[in-house]
């Protein structure tokens, strides 16, 4: 390959790598143009996420560490407009304004750029510094506010438990190096193949099972996640609940696809409990949360079990990657959804405890009526994009005969539909202590726009969405 | 094991063990953090010797640069401009220490076990890379991985400036 075609193979991340630089020095060299910023930045992905169709051929790059497939493709495009979203959110954050915004953005450009590498890399050593290069920017992102102690604390928590499981993750990685002599996913699949189940590659899936755990937060890899997102700006509690997920899940379905073949480590069981006990964890914790942050981490938590359940199942039939994928895309839309009405509430309120949001319907009826939306949507209820995703995981697992794991979801939505409507209820039923009106600044107006516009085109219009994603290749 | 090469090899390899894993325990074990970074280092110092009888010279030497000489050198920076640490006794473990050992010693057992069992694919030939094989490597083979350390290394720049920064208290 000669240098133009690498460079033509990365050109969306190139794209976005030069936006992140110009960020950061228009915010070095004129600091009075600080508004223009993020502005400057979404500029910058929305560009990127236009060039994205551009390079969608089916290739292979940078000696097979790189690989550009649908696949990619499509995580690329959830990446990109969950971090769109992200900034758009950030804009209108009380605590973000005026506090180093050129840093932020620049962090959560960066962010940006490693996810979209992350999700395209083919070898352990590319997949852990992208891998790396996201942790890093979520840390740093998560501990910005630093003169909030809170903050500062939800990063050292973050900070400390993601240090330990990227070192669990590297060394079930060297494990695996020492087994096959590659460190190509397809030629650790071959290698595999050839030598069959043994107890150190075992220990090596479940060494890197920890690592990519921690970063979709599965049970019982989950513990930082309610204090960083509770302490996190709520911008990054969205980021990190959506964008960083999406990426861990991207190489986990990588990993476990190619690398592990199931004729060799049937992993099936194994991701079958995590998958349950962290749906269920996260749905029963989440009910006795008071403070909206945390509901939303526990929830968040429940929602990646769901996800699973489509990976779990994505060996024993076609509909289960298709399914992981459709729910990761109404996931998208309707949790950083909930998160920017969470953000109005606390413009308005200084606060995230869910007693404050009684009575909100009389006091901003639009917002109210948009998280109720999203709530509505995460519980699963039609007409909603959240129905869609649970319909086609049920049908996932009825088409893989894996009743119980449709029993044990079922049970999970009716648990999780009690805390969600207890904030519903809350804002609908309960008497507030206010009457005033809150306001909605205009990128949030935005973002809860095309949010819900996302949740119901979802909800009403799936076909093209399930038409993309039944054509997504499995081998990879 | 009866060619005397081979048997000084693997008392070499046994004193490197000894340093490197007797120094890790005195870091999590000595009350003054000072003595405990110097215990570090002597343990870093181990795995350099470790590396270099795995013929990697080029890794040992780096290991040493960074390890050695940049990260310890700024753990003893920290400490000694750390106001309340520098010389008090503290106590590094808690009361869950017994469990803890308990659940690493069972971890340990278990990956020692699969791992002397494992069916390792032995490297075909031994060719100590050259700085000049990696130099050649990293602007090929892995160019792209050595363009994102570069961006790796600039995120951590940019974080650290914002975080170390000085604030006027606003808040």
């Amino acid at each position: 390959m000669s240098y133009a075609e690498y460079l033509a193979a990365i050109g969306p991340e190139i794209a976005l790598t030069i936006a992140a630089l110009l960020v950061m020095s228009i915010d070095a060299l004129w600091p009075r143009s600080v508004r223009a910023i993020p502005w400057i930045g979404i500029a910058g992905l929305l560009v990127t996420l236009a060039m994205l169709p551009m390079f969608r051929a089916e290739r292979v790059a940078f000696s097979g560490l790189l690989v550009i497939d649908p696949l990619a493709v499509l995580f690329k495009v959830i990446a990109l407009i969950s971090v769109i979203l992200v900034a758009l959110l950030s804009i209108s954050h009380r605590p973000l304004r005026g506090f180093h915004e050129g840093e932020y953005h620049t962090l959560l450009l960066f962010f940006a750029v490693g996810l979209m590498f992350l999700v395209g890399a083919a070898h352990l050593l590319m997949i852990y510094l992208a891998l790396e290069m996201v942790s890093l920017a979520a840390y740093l992102l998560t501990g910005h506010l630093k003169l909030d102690p809170r903050s500062s604390e939800a990063a050292l928590k973050y900070y400390l438990f993601g240090a330990l499981c990227s070192g669990l993750f590297l060394y079930g990685a060297s494990i695996l190096f020492g087994l096959t002599g590659t460190l190509h996913l397809d030629g650790i699949a071959e290698a595999v193949r050839a030598s069959g189940l043994s107890a150190a590659l075992l220990a090596a899936l479940v060494l890197m099972l920890i690592g990519l755990g921690f970063k979709i937060a599965m049970v019982p890899f989950h513990l930082w996640a309610p204090d960083a997102y509770e302490g996190a700006p709520t911008p990054i509690t969205a980021l990190l609940s959506v964008a960083s997920k999406a990426g861990g899940f991207a190489v986990l379905l990588r990993v476990l696809a190619v690398a592990f073949p199931l004729e060799a480590l049937d992993w099936q069981p194994m991701l079958w409990v995590l998958c349950v006990v962290t749906m269920s964890l996260g749905n029963v914790i989440a009910v006795r949360q008071g403070n909206i942050k945390r509901l939303l981490a526990y929830s968040s938590i429940a929602q990646a079990g769901y996800v699973l359940v489509g990976v779990v199942l994505m060996r024993q039939t076609p509909a289960g990657l298709p399914s992981a994928m459709i729910y990761l895309i109404a996931y998208l839309f309707m949790n950083i959804g909930a998160f920017a009405v969470v953000i109005v509430v606390s413009n308005a309120l200084g606060s995230d405890k869910i007693e404050d949001y009684r009575g909100l319907a009389r006091r901003a009826p639009l917002a109210s009526a948009s998280l109720a939306v999203f709530l509505v949507s995460l519980t699963g209820i039609p007409p909603l994009a959240g129905f869609i995703g649970k319909f086609y995981l049920f049908a996932a697992t009825i088409d893989a005969h894996a009743y119980w794991l449709a029993v044990i979801m079922g049970v999970n939505s009716v648990v999780a539909a009690f805390y969600y409507f207890r904030v519903v209820r809350a804002m609908y039923l309960d008497a507030g202590k206010s009457e005033e009106p809150i306001g909605t600044a205009r990128p949030l107006q935005v973002a809860v726009g095309v949010t819900l516009l996302g949740t119901f085109v979802i909800g009403v219009w799936p076909q093209p969405f399930l038409l993309f994603a039944a054509a997504l290749p499995l081998g990879f | 094991m009866t060619e005397p090469a081979s048997l000084l090899a693997w008392i070499a390899f046994v004193c490197l063990v000894a340093v490197t894993v007797g120094s890790a325990v005195l870091v999590v074990t000595l009350r003054n953090l000072f003595h405990a970074v110097l215990a570090l280092i002597a343990s870093l110092l181990g795995v350099a010797g470790l590396y270099l009888m795995l013929l990697a010279e080029f890794v040992a030497a780096i290991h040493v640069l960074i390890y050695v000489g940049a990260v310890a050198t700024l753990f003893l920076f920290v400490i000694m401009l750390t106001v309340r640490i520098d010389d008090a006794a503290l106590r590094q473990s808690n009361r869950q220490v017994i469990p803890a050992i308990a659940l690493c010693g069972a971890g340990l057992a278990l990956l020692l076990a699969a791992l002397l069992a494992a069916p390792w694919t032995p490297v075909e030939e031994i060719r100590p890379p050259g700085v000049q094989q990696i130099g050649h490597d990293m602007l090929t083979t892995y160019l792209l991985p050595f363009e994102v350390v570069s961006l790796l290394l600039l995120v951590a720049l940019v974080g650290a400036v914002t975080l170390a920064r000085r604030e006027d208290q606003r808040t």
